[in-house]
């Protein structure tokens, strides 16, 4: 029955992290802004 | 003029038939044999070859290998486990090789081969295709931006034929070798999740460590570089199914895929960052590549009489130029950085 207890609680704590993480957010992630563009003129050199 | 031996009439070999025969260049081909050992694929590219077939420029051997090739230059586009025998046979001939595979243990295999190669003085590139084989030449040109590079990193999406779909399937199963801080690191394929972006219209695709010969080769190339890795793009089941055999038959060929190289080290006292990339049909552009290797070759441009990657072999500007001439796009990414 403990053991029981002790699994419950685990997993509750475990969804309680995962939400909080999902809620605050993680490590923020670096941001790309821009695109492609062909080599050409002076790139070519 | 020249006559240039094909093994292998799949998606690749016959384009590049296709390509050289259709040069009006320098050291265009006068004549090509394609070799294979599957008869439907021998007619498919006859058909494909119609016009130069009827002209009496394209030859078809239903065989694997030349025991006496009467050929300049000798293309190996045949599935894995059979490129070996066919680079050793074509050494032991006295001809140079242009390879256009992608596995690794494959690569690696015939690199033991380099020897011989030096000694024959016999150019034989490895890698001759679009990764490797472009994705080489954009590192190289990319490379001579910097005054020291500190790392090197390579991503491609797609593949070119079944038997290249093959590999990739296969690849993402097996080790992959990633050069780091001065040893090979070991890695399990379908591993390191990193989220690239690739030119338009494939843009952005979740990347995973695979057993890619590009690390390899890069190496070789530049022995300097502090940190190489080479990742492909691959779905969830991809990477599910990667340790079954291959549950259902490929396309005759895939869609559009795309090569990127992100290169990192230090301009004069900063840090930078230059990544280039190309977008293309992967046999349309390893066909291409390995047609221009095959003029370069022929012409005596090739810059080593031995064994080496493509990126070791060739001037990167003039190359990236003539296969822009086959509509290969080499292309550079300009963005900012921010936090968010």
């Amino acid at each position: 029955m403990r053991m029981i207890r002790r699994a419950i609680a685990a997993l509750w704590t475990t969804a309680a992290v995962a939400v909080a993480l999902r809620a605050v957010g993680g490590v923020p992630v670096e941001r790309q802004s821009g695109g492609w563009r062909p080599l050409e003129g002076p790139d070519l050199t | 003029m020249s006559r240039v031996a094909i093994l292998g009439a799949g998606a690749v070999g016959t384009r590049v038939a296709r390509y050289l025969l259709a040069s009006g260049s320098v050291g265009s081909v006068d004549r090509v044999l394609l070799r294979d050992v599957d008869p439907e694929r021998l007619s498919g590219a006859l058909a494909v070859l119609d016009e130069a077939a009827a002209d009496g420029r394209v030859e078809v051997e239903h065989a694997p290998f030349p025991d006496q090739a009467d050929a300049d230059v000798i293309v190996v586009a045949t599935p894995r486990g059979t490129q070996l025998r066919a680079v050793r046979e074509a050494l032991s001939c006295g001809i140079p090789v242009v390879l256009s595979g992608d596995g690794l243990a494959e690569t690696v295999a015939v690199a033991r081969l380099a020897d011989e190669a030096g000694e024959r003085g016999v150019p034989v590139v490895l890698g001759a295709g679009f990764a490797p084989g472009l994705s080489g030449v954009l590192a190289a040109h990319a490379h001579s931006w910097f005054d020291h590079v500190e790392e090197i990193h390579v991503a491609k999406v797609g593949a070119g034929g079944p038997a290249c779909a093959l590999v990739h399937h296969r690849a993402l199963s097996r080790l992959s070798y990633d050069w780091r801080g001065g040893g090979w690191r070991r890695r399990p394929g379908g591993s390191g999740r990193e989220l690239c972006w690739f030119p338009e219209p494939v843009g952005p695709m979740d990347c995973y460590r695979a057993a890619l010969s590009d690390p390899v080769l890069l190496h070789h190339a530049f022995p300097e570089v502090e940190r190489i890795t080479a990742r492909m793009a691959a779905t969830r089941l991809d990477r599910l199914t990667a340790p079954l055999p291959m549950l259902s038959p490929t396309r005759v060929e895939g869609g559009v895929g795309a090569v990127r190289v992100e290169v990192r080290g230090r301009r004069g006292t900063t840090q930078d960052v230059r990544v280039l990339g190309v977008a293309e049909r992967p046999a349309v552009a390893a066909a291409a590549v390995a047609a221009t290797t095959v003029e370069w070759a022929l012409a005596g441009r090739l810059r080593v009489r031995g064994m080496a990657s493509l990126a070791e072999m060739v001037e990167p500007v003039s190359f990236l130029s003539d296969v822009g001439d086959r509509g290969l796009v080499a292309e550079i990414f300009e963005g900012e950085h921010a936090v968010v």
